[in-house]
């Protein structure tokens, strides 16, 4: 029994030694880990496609890992990066504060960390060489724009949330609230949690429909494109009285924009999040410092109405 | 032997079916047992081996000549200890509401009640055969979301018949897999259908890379938004599945192998029954439902989505549970999942409705859950 683990002993540390060999004779190609809150949502499997066609085209290695939707689980996928030694992090959090001890090891470990899609709280002296995204603030606040648009300075509305807690759900909404300030006729008279599902934001959109009659409801405004189909039932039922607006743009709010049933949306595009993401760590690992915007690369994010739909192909599916 | 103190001989009436052969777990030989159900439910037998809910037992053959069925006495007392309690909570509720939310009793809020959640009590079917058998499957959302996705990629490449059949196929044969880890292998079911819920979520991700499966015609919407006259489409299967599901607990011998092998799996292999076998057909069930309810799902988004329906497992195993169908197994009806399915789904539109703060509703439907078991688990240990 001692002999066999004494050469398993021994068998390890020389499989160790061959792969340090290996990995140091093909350290002209460089490593990035990414970390991505939950790659099983169409959202992030987007901007993971995105990613990987830019490092496939610039011969770079790019390691994805599925965050899980669980703190525990990004911090540790960051742990096991700087142990890997990668030559740069990027990640998409899901929690601002929560990842910051992660980043600082990192940092110790001089590894630069660029954070994608979710911005992360710098304040504690964590390093963060710069955000890739939008800002889900300005994305509430077009949402708002929108709607003032849409339904004048005097209206009731109804809100569909997202999954309470979420960094969308909380900034998406503070943003929509930062636009209605400036138009106090506008009343939010029911608010309703959809956990960016369909079925949910169905039931959410079909109890507001019954609670407020016909007149006395001027619009539905949903944080994500799930509210779609509550937005087809009701003008099947008649209730063109209540317009819809969507966050978010896939084939079917495309669908729903040009057919009239929903007003328009906000259109956060997950591809160039990818794209731009692994530009700028593919920039920074080649020298070029200040090739590109820091500490925030903002991204377009467009109002899409029925006067730009058509010309616009969604962000995802179709 | 399970004689209720309360219970009153009436009768003898009882279906019996032809007697067999019966082993004990060593081989050894018992002599002839037979099953037998009192004709009317609510009867249980005087005298037998072993005995399950809904008055079913093992009996010897010899034994089978004299057992006589019981009855409660049919007071108003009974009415609150029995299946009806339940019932009157729901009446009441439903009157309670209609009297206090506006726009509660109306048939158009009914109806919307009616068609979101058929898709949850179809699960809530499957989930409480697999109950009533000692056991549950968390693996209905992964069945779910995978027939889903797989019926949304057939109809859009092939037909929509090779789709819908396709989808149920595959949630049969998840559901048998599980019947057959849980029967042959010895794996524990908790263990078991976690398993196959991470694995099967897997699959559907690997073959999408998570993304939603487009293109679904928009005729098929008809199968989750639809309404004949009245009635939401999906209220309209539910109603039929939930019938066949009371049909098969209540007239077959399957079913009635079922509860017993859930009552008591030692009793049920002394008995004769295949109890690998009736395991494996239920959960071979279980997944077809799931697979259904999946299929509906797609009628009602026209999206074939991978990561939906994560949170089907826990909302029919309380659905089931609030209706107070134990997880012990050997005792349940489909009335109670259909009733648990339909308090919490009231409850939930009841708290959109007053525009309780979405900060509140999990915490209100807890406390519902918990006050709805804890009568019921009050109850059992009084009586």
């Amino acid at each position: 029994m001692k002999m066999i683990s004494r050469r398993n002993v021994i068998a390890l540390l020389a499989a160790a030694g061959a792969l340090t060999i290996s990995t140091s004779a093909f350290a002209s190609q460089k490593k990035i880990g990414m970390v991505l809150y939950d790659t099983s949502i169409p959202f992030f499997s987007n901007v993971i496609t995105a990613a990987k066609a830019v490092a496939d085209k610039n011969d770079v290695n790019l390691d994805v890992q599925n965050g899980n939707r669980d703190l525990a689980t990004q911090i540790s996928i960051v742990q096991q990066f700087v142990t890997q030694q990668v030559d740069l992090i990027l990640i998409a959090p899901g929690d601002p504060k929560g990842i910051i001890p992660a980043i600082r090891q990192a940092n110790d470990a001089n590894i630069p960390v660029m954070t994608i899609n979710t911005k992360v709280d710098t304040s504690t002296g964590a390093n963060v060489v710069t955000y890739i995204g939008v800002d889900d603030f300005v994305f509430g606040q077009k949402q708002g724009e929108l709607l003032v648009k849409t339904v004048g300075d005097k209206a009731n509305i109804a809100y569909i949330v997202g999954q309470l807690g979420t960094s969308a759900q909380l900034d998406r909404e503070a943003g929509l609230m930062d636009t209605l300030k400036k138009h106090p006729g506008i009343k939010i008279v029911a608010r309703s949690a959809a956990d960016w599902d369909n079925s949910k934001a169905l039931a959410a959109t079909q109890d507001f429909l019954s609670r407020f009659p016909k007149g006395s409801l001027d619009a539905v405004v949903d944080q994500g494109p799930e509210g779609v189909n509550g937005a087809k039932q009701a003008r099947q039922n008649g209730r063109d009285d209540v317009k819809f607006i969507m966050g978010d743009y896939p084939a079917e709010v495309r669908a729903a924009i040009l057919d009239g049933t929903v007003v328009g949306t906000i259109n956060q595009d997950p591809t160039p999040q990818g794209t731009t993401a692994m530009e700028d760590a593919i920039k920074w690992l080649n020298g070029e410092k200040s090739a590109f915007p820091q500490p925030f690369h903002y991204l377009d994010l467009p109002t899409v109405t029925r006067d730009n739909a058509q010309s616009m192909p969604p962000a995802w599916g179709g | 032997m399970q004689v209720s103190s309360r219970g009153r001989a009436t009768g003898t009436g009882f279906i019996s079916w032809p007697a067999q052969a019966g082993r004990s777990p060593t081989g050894q030989h018992l002599g002839r047992v037979r099953i037998v159900r009192c004709a009317n439910a609510k009867r249980s037998l005087t005298a037998g081996l072993f005995c399950a809910g809904g008055g079913i037992c093992v009996v010897t053959d010899s034994d089978a000549k004299r057992v006589k069925c019981l009855t409660f006495e049919n007071t108003l007392g009974q009415l609150f200890t029995a299946n009806g309690a339940l019932l009157l909570i729901f009446i009441g509720i439903l009157i309670l509401f209609s009297l206090t939310i506006p726009h509660f009793a109306s048939w158009s809020n009914f109806a919307n009640i009616l068609q979101r959640n058929s898709i949850i009590g179809i699960v809530a079917c499957g989930m409480l055969m697999m109950i009533i058998l000692g056991g549950f499957d968390l693996s209905v959302g992964a069945v779910g979301a995978m027939s889903s996705v797989a019926a949304a990629a057939l109809i859009v490449n092939v037909s929509t018949t090779l789709g819908v059949a396709g989808g149920l196929a595959l949630g049969l044969i998840v559901g048998l897999f599980n019947g057959f880890c849980i029967a042959k292998i010895g794996i524990n079911a908790f263990v078991a259908t976690l398993a196959t819920q991470v694995l099967v979520t897997g699959f559907v991700l690997v073959a999408t890379s998570a993304q939603p499966v487009y293109g679904v015609p928009e005729s098929f919407t008809v199968l989750g938004l639809g309404r004949v006259g009245p009635i939401p489409i999906p209220t309209i299967i539910f109603a039929a599945i939930a019938l066949g599901v009371w049909a098969i607990l209540k007239f077959t011998t399957f079913g009635h192998y079922i509860y017993i092998v859930g009552g008591n799996r030692k009793a049920a292999r002394l008995a004769g029954i295949n109890v690998d076998a009736v395991i494996i057909a239920t959960y071979g069930v279980g997944g077809l439902l799931a697979s259904a309810a999946g299929i509906i799902l797609l009628g009602q988004t026209s999206i074939g989505q991978p990561a939906s329906a994560t949170d089907w497992p826990l909302t029919a195993i309380a659905a089931v549970v609030v209706g107070g169908v134990p997880l012990s197994g050997g005792v349940g009806t489909v009335g109670r999942a259909v009733l648990g399915t339909l308090l919490l789904g009231v409850l939930a539109n009841a708290l959109n409705l007053t525009g309780i703060s979405p900060f509140w509703q999990p915490a209100v439907t807890g406390a519902v859950i918990l006050a709805a078991v804890g009568a019921d688990a009050l109850r059992r240990t009084k009586s």
